[in-house]
């Protein structure tokens, strides 16, 4: 979306805004400084015996006043202000379409689905009020509990993070801490890490050395330079803040670890680090922009795009999106899909299905590798899963 | 094919040239029995203190040995002043000797004392940190001969030690820190190094100085 042209236009209507204002003002000031005078004259006459023709002197402040012309100064200002009014409310109208019917088709989704996914999305964000509320509206709310339950103990343990007492935390690692080994995590090692560390800024150089051989001993060959540092810290029990080590005092360490202790209970309960839902509409506000302008360059043919396979424009998603890798085949140029997937051939080399089934006349012949002089048999392919 | 003989058999070597050189390395090394046998042997005259100076090295270089770095510190205090104040690198190595002997001893509240009292001080400086994670480290592990950093527990790091106190000490003597021995084999090393570089395909197989002892 082109916000930098919606800006400028703004810039321009508070310029001109800011100029019809200045100029006003100053009509303003020019009629009070004529009025001021007249009224000055009338003044000093009335405090001394001469006499004055009033008439003469009104019309001479009407002329001195036609003179000035404060409304024709006024209008032209206003005109441009107008101007750049409206010429911004269009290119409002313009980037932020409210209408996104065009780019979207109608499918029959499943209203339980969506309302788990809403109440799933309010649950791992800690809105456990709202959550419960929504459920109750939509009548779901005896399966509430078990998406809750995990949430609730997730959070528990990051509001402890928060008052920095690791023990909730340090318990949940140590109760799934071979779970948390086979997914490759060290989160068990960096809790302890903070807590080790905790022990020392406290100043108890003992404790520290017995939890340190009771607790980071475990980690000593797997994450040997991690331990020589956090051991090194002993030499600065109490005065860590002062030491070469001292970011590891920094507060950030406590929201990073946070983090990754929510990135790692969420893989253990098999989801993502990020609610489906803030995915699905942080993607769609990425995509909608490029979709729209293509419906509208192509409004005529709603039908053909109700109907289409896979997206008719390419989109471009921030890697975040990016949960698996596509293929496109190198002979067809087109893009894999399930009925079409894409195959490995003896050689090494990958193509799709229909192009194996083409070259190899269903399977009835050996064909050449497009890439090498290798002799392919189709029924010798095997299927890739990505 | 090794180097003629005839090329170097008539060149003549002194036999006090290789008494002293003999000599200088029996002196280096502390060995004062050899030392007395051999210049009763040879005839070969050498200063007093020589041998009262080697004594007190060979205390200092077998306390170091041992592990009891305190007290070749205090020995080498004793025989040079400011030795250790001047070399701080020697300084730190015995220092952390006296740590890993606490380690090993499963003392490891004193250790860690000891560490923090004086070895805290050499952290300030970023050359002395890695050294210091290493020994520290050892700390975290029930059985620190296990550890990864079990070479600091050897006999091999203790002489490593020992050998840089004592050339050190040498040193401080106005004495060389090296034996005439180990340069002339280091020489002899390197010359035949070279002329098998200049000689080309026509050289005599690389220098060994196993072989050569073997010969």
């Amino acid at each position: 979306m082109e916000l930098s042209a919606i800006k400028d236009a703004f810039d321009r209507v508070t310029k001109k805004q800011k100029l019809s204002c200045s100029k006003t003002q100053e009509a303003i000031d020019l009629i009070r400084q004529e009025i001021e005078s007249v009224l000055d004259t009338l003044q000093s006459v009335n405090n001394t015996d001469h006499e004055l023709d009033y008439k003469t002197v009104l019309n001479e402040l009407k002329a001195s006043l036609l003179k000035i012309a404060p409304l024709s100064q006024m209008e032209g200002t206003q005109k441009e202000l107008n101007l750049a009014l409206t010429k911004y409310g269009k290119l409002h109208e313009k980037h932020f379409n409210p209408d996104i019917s065009k780019a979207y088709r109608n499918v029959d989704i499943d209203i339980h689905t969506l309302n788990q996914i809403i109440a799933n999305h309010f649950y791992r964000q800690g809105l456990f009020e709202i959550g419960d509320h929504f459920m109750s509206v939509v009548g779901e709310l005896e399966s509430a509990a078990i998406m809750k339950s995990p949430f609730l103990e997730m959070y528990q343990i990051l509001e402890a993070m928060q008052n920095l007492n690791l023990e909730p935390a340090l318990n949940w690692a140590a109760t799934n801490g071979d779970k948390l080994a086979q997914s490759g995590s060290d989160i068990v090692l960096k809790l302890n890490s903070m807590q080790f560390v905790k022990i020392l800024q406290n100043g108890s150089r003992e404790e520290a050395l017995h939890y340190a051989r009771t607790h980071l001993s475990p980690f000593a060959t797997s994450h040997m330079t991690d331990i020589q540092k956090l051991m090194g810290c002993l030499l600065w029990t109490g005065k860590l803040d002062r030491s070469p080590y001292h970011a590891l005092l920094s507060a950030s360490n406590w929201d990073k670890l946070a983090e990754e202790l929510k990135r790692q209970f969420c893989n253990l309960l098999g989801q993502s680090y990020n609610s489906p839902l803030s995915v699905t509409v942080a993607a769609g506000v990425q995509v909608l922009p490029p979709l729209l302008k293509f419906m509208n360059v192509m409004a005529g043919k709603k039908h053909e795009w109700q109907s289409m396979n896979q997206l008719p424009v390419l989109v471009e998603l921030d890697r975040e999106f990016q949960f698996h890798s596509i293929f496109v085949c190198p002979v067809s140029k087109e893009q894999a899909t399930e009925d079409n997937p894409p195959m490995l051939m003896s050689c090494g080399h990958v193509l799709c299905k229909q192009s194996i089934l083409k070259m190899s006349k269903n399977s009835t012949k050996m064909f050449k590798c497009p890439y090498c002089p290798f002799d392919i048999d189709a029924a010798q392919c095997k299927q890739l899963y990505f | 094919m090794d180097l003629d003989p005839r090329q170097y058999e008539n060149l003549a070597v002194n036999d006090n040239d290789i008494h002293n050189i003999v000599l200088s390395y029996l002196i280096h090394n502390c060995y004062k029995e050899s030392v007395e046998s051999f210049i009763a042997c040879t005839g070969a005259t050498q200063p007093a203190d020589y041998l009262e100076d080697m004594d007190k090295r060979k205390r200092i270089f077998h306390f170091a040995l041992e592990g009891n770095a305190l007290k070749a510190i205090e020995l080498t205090e004793q025989l040079a002043k400011d030795i250790l104040e001047n070399n701080k690198d020697l300084q730190f190595d015995l220092l952390s000797l006296h740590f890993v002997e606490l380690v090993c001893s499963r003392k490891c509240t004193e250790a860690l004392e000891f560490a923090q009292t004086k070895l805290g001080p050499f952290g300030k400086e970023p050359k002395y940190m890695e050294k210091l994670e290493d020994f520290m480290a050892l700390l975290a592990y029930k059985e620190p001969e296990k550890s990864p950093m079990f070479h600091l527990l050897s006999l091999e790091y203790r002489q490593q030690v020992a050998d840089s106190l004592n050339r050190a000490i040498l040193a401080h003597l106005n004495l060389p820190s090296y034996t005439a021995m180990e340069r002339l084999i280091q020489q002899a090393t390197v010359v035949r190094q070279c002329l098998s570089q200049e000689a080309g395909k026509d050289a005599p197989p690389p220098f060994s100085l196993k072989d050569f002892l073997r010969s």
